[in-house]
């Protein structure tokens, strides 16, 4: 990583609105686990729906409870699984990937076979499974969402090893009398860290978009914890009257994704290889 | 043509025999007895025998395997837990639904995906570009669900133009039928839109560096001409795709918005039957999502080569 | 070609043009460039990269790159200045009037749609003509540019064409417009000598048929001085002179000019005479390499591609041995296989008299101590995330030195190879082609080895940076005395490197001997025919340069054998049965088949 380059990201405006959505969502996250105005799960029955209010900065909901204390209480738990499951993701795959794209032959053939036939399971569905098995808890998602995301991982690491390996410094590599241990560690596996970068903020998107989902069909997070979806999910009964419980946490994690998204497209562009050349 | 076809399908089976032992085992993994568990909490000894004998339990594994996957191909799945119906009987009307929300969702989402990506690509780094690019963005950074919830609040309670919630087919009755599938519909298509036009737009911004761009300009061609003939095939290649992906990925992923329009869905089906522990209809909704995952992809595949004729030959 | 008439009006005039990128700060990369053409005349545009002839090109078919603009000056066309037009106006005479054939053959065709389809649009759009009309037209093209079977092709996709053919095709399509202008950016580059000068031939034919003007550009300039009429050369985007090619290219005046074709490759006669007797250092025999074709097609076993066949040389100490060949030749195949980069299917390999294909472990890594690499592409040979010091220092990390003295010893061969100063600081991407090529060599040399393989080490770089190149690695040679494998596609730098000369073809080994016999006295029609197919400007004696243009010999093989034909002889009867090297003259043999 040059400081030049770190330079034209903080030039763009997308990268910076990014840059800021992410950090507006980890303060929250950090916040809700240390100091949230109210007990997320104190019942007030007589400040019940209550609409925004200087007291209740984004109202109450039916139970009486402060939705911007269960709003910050929900964020440790969607973006911790979310956080959990890319790094749990990312470094598995990429230790599968590069394994499989370096050693080639029958490793690598059963690895693709597994990760062709793992693709054939949508990420909710792999997790209503496995829901169906372990029962709902915080590690059943990050299981499930896991090995669902596993195979894009060993996809991008094993195709970029690929590449690298035939790669003419790679040979020089070999030719200076380099082991191939050593060619893959000092020479191939840190020119793959950039892609696994992008991808891994991709994976974060989508894990927070999962693990809410989940949430919503109440087989995520178990209840009375907060999470987005089970805020959305529960906002639904009293839509008519209390529309700020649905678009509370809706907004919230249309925010956080949209961080995400532009500070992944940012970093994209700076790690694009075809940048790399003068 | 006929080699490649072959070979693609060849490519297939490993594919879905790998997919479809995963479900089988992974039923399996289930603490307990696997008649039982398919029995549900009854105490009925004879149908747990017929149930034993139904499933080969004393058979090594393999076999087990083998005699589930002759069941499969003659349709059957086993017998629901808490729905006295056969499972496959659950399973075809559910897909019906889901196949209704989400292929003419996919189809939405490339009419509007595919000229707004390669018009952005075209006029690339221009303010229509921006403008386009902020609107894919944003439609892909919201939850197919929410937005979904926002519609019904929108047009469902505030306007009251569309029915809120609920699903009538449109063999019944196409004009009410319609009315309960176009918020489900629009709010998938609206954010798959977003995926595909960031695709379209970065597909054709790389044809159009290419040379036989140059040569074709260079022919004195329009630039309609250009982009009709020469950029939109290229283009295609890597969306029709993704395409593929998004519809595969979808017939078993539409769980939330199926829940949210509460549109009796393969997705709600397998919710349903995850709340109600019936294992039966849970294997019966996998197996169901994976062949259509496979077979949308398979086909795919097989169509590529329309877009890039060379795939056929390497 | 260019006669009275045509001379006083041109076909184009091109007047202190200029055009700038980028803006605040704009810069101006074509700079007052003024040239006109005649009709049927062809006028080589030479420069190295960043000269601005490729924007000059453009801009005549008004096609600039969004970032560039013309910011003064102007273009004349028939009579019309092309500023007026509008854009409508000016499609029309884009094909019609002038066409285009760009560099990239692999590219410059639309993968989607079918040969005939992309030949026949223009005649429809332009000409008017019945798509059936078109079509018979476009075979009727074809046909002139030696398509074997036109109905085929016009049917068929590029991806199912070779380079050379697609190529032709490309000019097929521009030529049946018989455009008065055609603008040939580097239409050849990418292609093997033989076809160059195919596609080369054929486009000088048709233009002088068609009465074509060539504005042939390209940083080729043997090819220039053979087909050009008159020839521009630029510099920095500014003109540095122009004239009649024998004028400018044979007889330079401006300085630059002088520099750069004295910069081309050319046989040094100091360096003539027997190779020094030495003992051979590297010993090959009866090396076969397979390739194993992966194929993923159903029913498809995967193919067995012998790369290279029954190959048998030697190097000896402090020699430079070349190995010529088109691409699919072998040449690279046979300096992998010595260095252990791929495997081998027969044959032996001593080094130093030991087997190459036994060392394993500790011995393969003292092997590769004792020998290096410098590869085609600067550009991928180096780690991009690793310092130049740290790159260059690599080999010596095995030896046990210490980290005070790597770093000492990279920034002493770095200021060997001419970067020095703070360049051990430095990351990949900061530096030109030459320079990494440099960085390459110096990494090479560091561990003092006793062979390199240096494969097409200057293919990648201008003209006057790959003289000082080649200038570095004989120099380097002179110091160090290493031998060398050096594989080139390019016979003009093998010939002012070269001690002795390998020609393959095809997997096979076609032709063995010292440089001068293999330049001067080519046996294998191959050989011969390569050499015709590669001009060569030489430094005449007398002052100034000459264009020299080898023809092809009738030469009777040894007595008792004929020339052995795998597919390099086209026209002549394929060879049945196994060949054998016969030895012409004192180690200079030639592939041959007994009769």
């Amino acid at each position: 990583m040059r400081e030049g380059r770190w330079m034209t990201i903080t030039r763009q405006p997308n990268a910076i609105a990014g840059g800021v959505l992410i950090l507006i969502m980890l303060f929250g996250a950090i916040l809700g686990a240390v100091h949230t105005p109210y007990d997320p799960i104190a019942v007030d029955f007589f400040h019940r729906l209550t609409p925004p209010a200087p007291e209740h900065w984004l109202g109450t909901d039916e139970w009486g409870r402060d939705v911007l204390s269960r709003l910050l209480a929900g964020a440790v738990v969607s973006v911790g699984i979310a956080g959990v499951t890319a790094l749990i993701a990312t470094s598995l795959g990429a230790l599968i990937g590069a394994t499989a794209g370096f050693l080639g032959g029958w490793f690598d053939k059963v690895v693709i076979a597994l990760m062709d036939a793992l693709l054939a399971f949508p990420a909710l569905i792999m997790a209503l499974a496995l829901v169906a098995i372990f029962s709902s808890s915080a590690f059943t998602p990050i299981i499930a969402l896991s090995v669902a995301y596993l195979p894009s991982v060993v996809r991008v690491v094993r195709a970029s090893v690929l590449v690298l390996r035939r790669s003419d410094f790679v040979d020089a590599s070999m030719v200076m009398g380099n082991s191939r241990a050593i060619t893959l560690l000092r020479h191939i596996l840190p020119n793959t860290v950039a892609p696994v970068i992008v991808l891994a903020t991709s994976l974060f998107g989508w894990a927070l978009l999962a693990e809410s989902a989940l949430s919503f069909l109440g087989l995520g997070t178990p209840p009375p914890a907060s999470s987005w979806g089970g805020m959305l999910s529960d906002s639904r009964n009293y839509f008519a009257d209390a529309p700020w419980l649905a678009v509370a946490p809706g907004l919230a994690l249309s925010l956080s994704l949209l961080g995400v998204n532009l500070f992944g497209d940012a970093l994209r562009d700076l790690l694009d290889p075809r940048m790399q050349k003068p | 043509m006929t080699r490649y076809i072959l070979t693609r399908v060849m490519l297939a089976i490993p594919t879905l025999l790998l997919a479809l032992a995963a479900i089988f085992f992974l039923v399996r993994l289930i603490p307990g007895d696997p008649a039982q568990l398919m029995l549900g909490d009854v105490d009925d000894p004879a149908a747990l025998a017929r149930i034993r004998q139904e499933l080969a339990l004393d058979q090594p594994l393999p076999v087990q395997f083998g005699h589930w996957l002759l069941q499969l191909l003659r349709g059957d799945l086993g017998q629901s837990i808490t729905l006295d119906s056969p499972v496959s009987d659950l399973l075809l009307p559910s897909f019906a639904v889901t196949a209704s929300l989400v292929v003419p969702a996919v189809v939405v989402a490339a009419l509007i995906a595919i000229p707004a990506g390669v018009v952005a690509g075209w006029k690339q780094n221009t303010r229509l570009d921006v403008a386009v690019m902020t609107l894919a963005t944003l439609a892909l950074s919201i939850p197919s669900f929410w937005l979904g919830l926002m519609f019904l609040l929108v047009f469902g309670v505030y306007l009251n133009l569309l029915p809120v919630v609920g699903y009538v087919s449109p063999l019944e009755d196409v004009w009410q039928g319609l009315s309960y599938l176009v918020l489900p519909v629009m709010s998938l298509a609206l954010i798959e839109a977003g995926v595909l036009i960031r695709l379209v737009r970065a597909s054709t911004i790389e044809v159009l560096g290419l040379d036989y761009i140059a040569h074709a300009r260079a022919k004195g061609l329009t630039e309609a001409a250009v982009i009709v003939r020469h950029v939109l095939p290229n283009a295609m290649a890597p969306t029709w795709t993704m395409i593929g992906l998004t519809l595969g990925g979808l017939l078993g992923g539409a769980v939330v918005t199926e829940t949210v329009f509460s549109l009796p869905g393969l997705g709600r089906l397998m919710v349903e039957s995850v709340f109600a522990r019936d294992y039966p209809v849970i294997q019966g909704c996998m197996v169901i999502v994976t062949v259509a995952y496979v077979s949308v992809n398979l086909l795919t595949e097989i169509t590529y080569p329309i877009f890039s004729p060379g795939a056929r030959d390497a | 070609m260019t006669d009275a008439i045509s001379s006083m009006r041109p076909v184009l005039a091109v007047d202190r043009l200029s055009i700038a990128v980028g803006a605040k700060p704009q810069r101006r990369v074509v700079d007052e460039v003024s040239f006109s053409m005649g009709s049927g005349e062809i006028v080589g545009l030479v420069g190295e990269s960043g000269s601005g002839k490729t924007m000059i090109g453009r801009a005549l078919l008004r096609l600039l790159p969004p970032a560039a603009a013309v910011v003064d000056g102007h273009v004349t066309f028939d009579g019309v200045q092309l500023s007026s037009l509008n854009d409508a106006q000016m499609r029309g005479l884009r094909g019609r009037r002038i066409g285009a054939v760009f560099q990239e053959p692999m590219a410059s065709l639309n993968p989607a749609i079918t040969v005939g389809a992309q030949i026949t649009e223009g005649l429809i759009l332009h000409d008017g003509l019945t798509p059936a009309d078109a079509r018979r037209k476009a075979l009727r093209m074809l046909e002139k540019v030696k398509i074997a079977d036109p109905d085929d092709i016009f049917q068929a996709y590029p991806h199912q064409c070779s380079g050379g053919m697609r190529q032709r095709i490309m000019l097929a399509s521009v030529l049946a417009l018989r455009p008065a202008l055609l603008i040939a950016d580097e239409p050849t580059t990418a292609l093997d000598a033989l076809i160059r000068k195919e596609v080369m031939d054929l486009m000088a034919a048709l233009a002088s048929e068609i009465g074509t003007a060539v504005l042939l550009i390209s940083h080729d300039l043997a090819m220039v001085a053979q087909y050009a009429d008159k020839v521009v050369v630029l510099r920095g985007g500014q003109v540095v002179e122009q004239g009649p090619t024998s004028e400018i290219l044979l007889r330079p005046q401006a300085e630059y000019t002088r520099a750069l074709i004295g910069a081309l490759p050319a046989r040094h006669t100091a360096a003539a005479g027997a190779p020094p007797a030495k003992a051979a250092l590297v010993e090959i025999e009866n090396l076969c390499v397979d390739f194993k074709r992966r194929s993923m097609g159903f029913g498809r076993a995967a193919r067995r591609v012998r790369a290279v066949e029954d190959a048998t040389l030697d190097i000896r100490r402090g020699e430079v041995l070349a190995v010529v060949g088109e691409s699919g030749s072998g040449k690279t195949t046979i300096g992998r296989a010595l260095l252990r980069l791929c495997g081998t299917a027969a044959g032996a390999m001593r080094f130093d008299g030991a087997d190459v294909g036994e060392f394993q472990g500790r011995a393969l890594a003292d092997y590769r101590g004792r020998t290096q690499m410098v590869f085609q592409d600067p550009f991928s040979s180096l780690d991009p995330r690793m310092k130049l010091g740290e790159l260059v220092a690599e080999p010596l990390r095995r030896t046990g030195v210490s980290r005070d003295e790597r770093r000492a010893r990279a920034r002493q061969v770095l200021e060997e190879v001419g970067l020095a100063g703070d360049y051990a600081e430095r990351y990949p991407h900061e530096l030109s082609g030459g320079q990494r090529q440099r960085v390459c060599i110096a990494r090479a040399v560091i561990s003092r080895p006793e062979f390199i393989v240096a494969d097409e080490p200057v293919s990648a770089l201008d003209v006057t940076v790959q003289h000082q190149v080649l200038g570095l690695l004989a120099q380097l040679q002179r110091t160090y005395g290493f031998s060398y494998l050096f594989i080139s596609h390019d016979l003009g730098v093998v010939e002012q490197i070269a001690d002795r000369v390998v020609v393959m073809y095809r997997g096979r080994i076609l032709e063995l001997g010292s440089r001068d016999a293999i330049y001067d006295r080519p046996q294998h029609p191959y050989t011969q025919r390569l050499l015709e197919a590669t001009p060569r400007i030489v430094r005449r004696e007398a002052g100034g340069f000459e264009l020299t243009l080898s023809r092809p010999a009738r030469i009777a093989p040894p007595a008792g054998y004929a020339f052995f034909n795998h597919g390099s002889m086209p026209g002549a009867a394929l060879s049945q049965g196994e060949p054998v090297m016969v030895e012409i003259a004192a180690g200079h043999s030639v592939c041959c088949i007994a009769r």
